[in-house]
């Protein structure tokens, strides 16, 4: 997709070579009464070619009989204050054209009329903008075309007149023909294609804005509905409101309308809206907060864009340089620099910390930002006088017509490499989510599996296990084994850490103690110790390791956990260190009896460490009452009360 | 939910009369423990040592395996003193469980462990 918007930026440059057909050149002085036009393969500019009357507005004027001999004429380099006079709010313009006897399908282009303007055509009134005595710059992008009847001049003779409104205060005026503007007669097929190569070369950034927005935005989108990343709907409406935007500049540049100021402020708010959707989703990538700095520059943004930048519009009353002029370009000048100085500092300082996203952000932001602070730096030293202003080197790309410039450059180059961003990010953190969930999945079944064989079924024994582990995988672990002669071994036990690496050590240990021979308690856990340390630094492991006898005489043996509950009472233990922290570990046996309808309880530190939401500890002092109920009933206790960690109990009693 | 574990470092005197070192620890003890307090214990060379843990409410797991690691090192490879005071009751009951007992003494409070030590 990115290799499409590529090429529509390709063919748009290689437009460069296309040229349609060159007007003839207006000539500095000419009689505008007697004007011949032969050349009808090319349009003819007719600018300079006018009689002026700025003193007189009489519907007479535009009729071909009229006699404009006495009127005055119009220098190419004449602007609107060489010949128009106060206080006349009308200038009219005339023009003699010569041409061929029987001309047909003739048409005239209009571009950069400084306020509303009447067109008429040997009497007939063939076209105009806006209406004399209102504002309105008409044409200023893109040309308007006029088609005139088609027997118009019969024998040749046309007289084209303008009637212009002028709007002035103190000290300006506005309106009229001027040193920029620019109107064109030719055959109507030639000067629409005028309009349209103009149309083009106007509006080149609009549609490859609009193309790669689309195209971007539809792929943000589509990933906001898949992946479910809140990032990706900020992206997306950012390139919503790129397109918007470009789409009523576009419907905009190409009709005569006057911007009122509603329309004005929504056109600078839908400009500011894709910087703060940006700056919303690499707040996000980067995880930063945002009431702080991200926050703060959005804010001013948004103040910029809405407020400061429409000060003429708002407070029209107030206008002075400073406010209207020097504040808001500023203000502007100063939002700009921080966002485009500290955003690209912060995503740099992700990237060096190893945020892997923030390398591709970074190619994406700092063409356009470097453009920026380059153009502030001018500015500021132009504002300074420093250097000389003219024109900007930072402005136009060398050998390009189009109007497109290097900001428009680098926007397409950070559209094409967030698209890229967004395509390569999305298959990392799907490809991270598989391996993730296959591990996870994997552990899980081993442990199962484990877990599975420990319940096997335990004649003269009434046994009670319950296991609700933190996570899909548990660090907690627990074993029991009928033996031949009718004794039975349990062992439960808990793994510090969690998640894979405890799943990893829960499996070493089950498999150990599947191998395991001996059946008493302190030399199993003797055993284990010896077993893990021999597995290198892994934390540590606290269990407590059981045998009864068939007789219900039962010893137990304890490394760091929590001692067994025989009917509520905690048998007693000396302390000791957990497994796999030390070699020299001891551990020693306690004796006790179990009677018919005891119970004897062991449980993993999941139950008394239990955390309820304001963060109080479930505790050992309810243990005693809490280890009556029936294993089921314990654990569920713990899990309600706030559970943080895996919860095993396992109670046992004679049958 | 976890706070960052602050630990200071302060002098005092022993009944003995001998200068001992309080390694005094603000916060949930866990994982991200290890780095703060090996370092404030790394940073202190004194044959008597005393852990204050009565700004602490919560050690899991992992942070239990810290305190060991320090405790086996001071007293097997230092030949040090260590005293342990300010822990909750729960803590307290934990610490014993876990054989800490056999190589620090629990103290209710800085006066006490000052005494045993």
């Amino acid at each position: 997709m990115p290799r499409r918007s590529l090429l529509a930026i390709l063919l748009l440059l290689s437009m460069t070579a296309l040229r349609a057909q060159i007007p003839v050149p207006a000539p500095d002085t000419a009689d505008p009464a007697h004007l011949t036009w032969t050349g009808m393969d090319r349009p003819l500019n007719i600018s300079s070619f006018w009689f002026t009357n700025s003193t007189q507005d009489e519907p007479a004027f535009a009729q071909p009989g009229y006699d404009d001999s006495h009127w005055r004429p119009r220098k190419r380099s004449d602007a609107l204050r060489a010949y128009w006079q106060r206080p006349s709010h009308v200038v009219w313009y005339r023009a003699h054209i010569e041409a061929p006897a029987g001309i047909k399908d003739l048409a005239v282009s209009v571009n950069g009329i400084h306020g509303p303007f009447e067109l008429y055509a040997n009497g007939q009134r063939v076209g105009g903008a806006g209406r004399i005595g209102d504002p309105g710059v008409f044409g200023d992008m893109v040309p308007m075309v006029y088609l005139l009847p088609a027997d118009i001049a019969p024998d040749g003779h046309l007289v084209l007149a303008l009637r212009t409104g002028i709007l002035f205060t103190k000290d300006s005026q506005q309106g009229g023909i001027s040193t920029d503007s620019s109107l064109l007669l030719g055959a109507a097929a030639h000067i629409n294609d005028t309009r349209s190569l103009s149309i083009f070369e106007s509006l080149a950034s609009n549609y490859t804005n609009l193309v790669i927005a689309c195209i971007a935005g539809i792929v943000a989108l589509g990933l906001y509905l898949s992946a479910r990343g809140r990032e990706y709907l900020d992206l997306a409406l950012s390139y919503i409101t790129i397109a918007v935007y470009n789409m009523l500049e576009m419907w905009e540049f190409t009709r005569p309308i006057q911007r009122s100021g509603f329309a004005l402020l929504l056109t600078t708010l839908l400009a500011t809206a894709p910087v703060i959707f940006n700056l919303e989703f690499i707040r996000r990538i980067l995880d930063r907060p945002r009431w702080k700095l991200f926050g703060i520059i959005q804010l001013l943004l948004l103040v910029n864009g809405v407020v400061l930048q429409n000060l003429f519009l708002l407070a029209p009353q107030i206008f002075s340089f400073l406010v209207q002029g020097l504040l808001p370009t500023a203000f502007a000048i100063g939002t700009y620099a921080l966002l485009d100085f500290v955003v690209p500092v912060i995503i740099y300082r992700a990237w060096r910390r190893g945020n892997r996203d923030a390398g591709l952000l970074l190619v994406a932001v700092l063409p356009s930002s470097v453009l920026v602070l380059a153009q502030i730096t001018r500015s500021i030293l132009i504002l300074t006088k420093v250097i000389a202003g003219g024109s900007n080197p930072l402005e136009r790309v060398p050998g390009i017509t189009f109007n497109i410039g290097w900001s428009e450059v680098t926007s397409f180059f950070a559209s094409i490499v967030l698209l890229v961003f967004m395509v390569l990010r999305t298959i990392r953190l799907a490809r991270e989510k598989a391996e993730l969930s296959a591990e996870i999945a994997a552990a899980h079944n081993v442990q199962t599996l484990l877990l599975a064989r420990a319940n096997k079924p335990t004649p003269g024994f009434a046994v009670e296990t319950a296991y609700r582990p933190a996570s899909e995988v548990g660090g907690d672990f627990f074993l029991i084994s009928p033996g031949e002669d009718g004794s039975l071994f349990a062992i439960v036990g808990d793994v510090s850490g969690k998640g894979m690496q405890a799943a990893l050590r829960v499996s070493l240990i089950l498999g150990a103690l599947h191998r395991e021979s001996s059946r008493e308690p302190s030399l199993v856990l003797q055993n284990l110790n010896g077993a893990l340390l021999s597995q290198g630094d892994i934390g540590f492991t606290t269990a407590c390791a059981l045998l009864v006898e068939k007789d219900g005489r039962f010893r137990y043996a304890n490394a760091g956990h929590l001692n067994p509950y025989l009917d509520g009472e905690e048998l007693p233990s000396a302390g000791a260190l957990p497994l796999g922290i030390s070699p020299e570990a001891e551990y020693d046996t306690e004796h006790g009896n179990l009677a018919t309808r005891q119970r004897l309880v062991l449980l993993s530190d999941g139950v008394p460490e239990a955390r309820s939401a304001t963060g109080d500890l479930y505790g050992f002092d309810k243990l005693v009452t809490l280890t009556r109920l029936p294993a089921n009933d314990i654990a569920e206790v713990a899990h309600a009360f706030g559970q943080t960690d895996d919860i095993t109990v396992l109670a046992l009693a004679l049958e | 939910m976890q706070a960052p574990t602050k630990v200071a470092t302060r002098t005092a005197i022993a009944a003995s009369g001998a200068p001992v070192t309080i390694l005094a620890f603000a916060g949930d003890i866990a994982s991200t423990s290890k780095e703060p307090i090996l370092e404030a214990y790394g940073a202190t060379d004194a044959q008597k040592l005393l852990l204050d843990f009565s700004g602490t409410e919560y050690v899991n797991s992992s942070g239990i395996a810290i305190i060991i690691q320090l405790l086996l090192d001071a007293t097997r490879n230092g030949g040090r003193t260590v005293g342990i005071f300010g822990l909750t009751p729960h803590f307290q009951k934990v610490f014993t469980m876990v054989g800490i007992g056999k190589y620090a003494t629990l103290s209710p409070d800085e006066a006490t462990a000052l005494r045993l030590l």
